[in-house]
């Protein structure tokens, strides 16, 4: 159970961040996605039950504060969690570049299907659009995977070595 | 996955257009998590300034000297500007022309932003207990058009940014010669540019020109500013035109806001005198 709060204290702090300093940072109006890194990330050193849990329970606050239908992110995010934990029970997780394609691919999946979801966003989809925002994007989010995943993997195995979680 | 899609219908389906009864537990969380986000910031803000500080107060000096020069160029304006505001008074009066908006405004921090592509807007440390309302426009503190408040607890406020792709507003060239009139929108592939559309084909706008909130806006004083064309391009095969248009402000920077108290406001209004 500590474990378990552990968790999602980490995640809740990730979100806090997430909505106050990482767009402060943004590079050509394109923020850092931490909240889709952390569920990626975590995803694949958990597994599928603790990723959805993980990505529903960032979902849910993405949607609290968002202005739009309620539970796209609920739904794209636990979708993520489920699918990137599944990943990592058939692929070796831990070397570098599994995470970072993961998340490449799950930052372009995010995108687009949360472009096809919004009644207003499907019909501003282009291919500029594409090349532009979204694969930039995936690759920010990538480099920050390659910077968080040893953290995560660290901290991960250090709660699982005291058999916290 | 099912289940969470049922899930997300159902609570939509109940809780209406408008939220309905996901209000409360939307507006309950933001204000748990609202007072973290604060602080976070102004951690952030007060780290920000005091390095600011210490960088810049090698050039205090220089500066002074520069500014108390100024002061005298501008107390000089000042006195010319005067007598033209005078005029310009006596000469509306004499044309019935459009009175001056008499609104208030109210200052507040930014204290939490979307980092989403999808929608973009900044929450604001504001809401119902400090008169704020929903659709009260929001300007940075040089008067640059921000957004227009979305949603409003009693201590926070959502603004929902000019280059979000849902927002749109009525647009007017300011140049004398010109004065074209389109539609300003948040789009998806740029987030730092706007799109000006239903500009008529022959429309005289040009890179430069000056674009400011028009007559047409239902919720917005005319003539705020909201940004410079930064290109021009025809659409609909020539049936009309597009302008592209760039906010001076950095939307997603932003930490402190104005909002228009503008309750009050009728068609016509300005802010200008």
């Amino acid at each position: 159970m500590k474990g378990y709060i552990l968790l999602f204290s980490m995640v809740l702090i990730s979100f806090l961040f997430q909505t106050t300093l990482i767009p402060l940072f943004a590079v050509y109006g394109l923020s850092l996605d931490l909240s889709l890194v952390i569920i990626v990330n975590f995803s694949l050193l958990l597994g599928p039950i603790r990723g959805i849990s993980i990505g529903f329970f960032l979902g849910v606050l993405n949607d609290l504060y968002g202005s739009g239908f309620f539970g796209i992110h609920l739904f794209i995010k636990s979708l993520l969690g489920y699918l990137v934990g599944s990943l990592s029970q058939s692929i070796y997780p831990y070397n570098l570049l599994i995470p970072l394609l993961a998340t490449i691919g799950a930052s372009i999946f995010h995108q687009i299907l949360s472009a096809l979801l919004s009644e207003v966003l499907i019909f501003a989809m282009s291919w500029s659009w594409f090349w532009q925002r979204v694969l930039l994007q995936a690759l920010l989010n990538g480099f920050l995977t390659l910077c968080i995943f040893p953290l995560c993997r660290w901290w991960i195995s250090t709660l699982v070595k005291k058999k916290i979680l | 996955m099912v289940a969470l899609v049922l899930v997300a219908a159902l609570v939509n389906y109940f809780g209406g257009g408008s939220w309905g009864p996901v209000t409360f537990i939307q507006d309950a969380a933001v204000e748990i998590l609202s007072p973290l986000q604060s602080a976070i910031t102004a951690i952030y803000r007060s780290i920000s300034s005091t390095w600011t500080y210490l960088n810049r107060i090698r050039y205090q000096e220089e500066l002074i000297k520069h500014l108390q020069e100024h002061i005298m160029e501008l107390e000089r304006e000042r006195i010319i500007i005067e007598a033209f505001r005078q005029e310009n008074v006596r000469l509306r009066r004499l044309l019935y022309f459009n009175r001056r908006a008499d609104f208030s405004s109210i200052g507040a921090h930014v204290i939490a932003r979307s980092s989403d592509e999808g929608s973009r807007w900044i929450m604001i440390n504001v809401g119902s207990l400090d008169g704020v309302e929903e659709k009260m426009p929001v300007i940075t503190y040089h008067g640059i058009l921000l957004g227009v408040i979305n949603r409003v607890s009693w201590n926070w406020s959502q603004v929902l940014l000019i280059n979000d792709p849902e927002f749109a507003v009525g647009g007017l060239v300011q140049r004398a010669k010109s004065r074209e009139v389109g539609v300003v929108k948040g789009q998806l592939e740029d987030s730092r540019v706007l799109v000006m559309e239903k500009l008529a084909w022959d429309a005289d706008v040009v890179e430069g020109d000056l674009i400011v909130t028009s007559y047409l806006s239902q919720y917005f004083p005319q003539e705020i500013p909201i940004g410079y064309v930064i290109q021009v391009e025809q659409e609909d095969y020539g049936l009309a035109k597009k302008a592209y248009v760039e906010s001076p402000t950095s939307l997603q920077r932003i930490e402190e806001v104005l909002v228009l108290m503008t309750n009050t406001l009728e068609k016509g209004d300005h802010l200008l005198p």
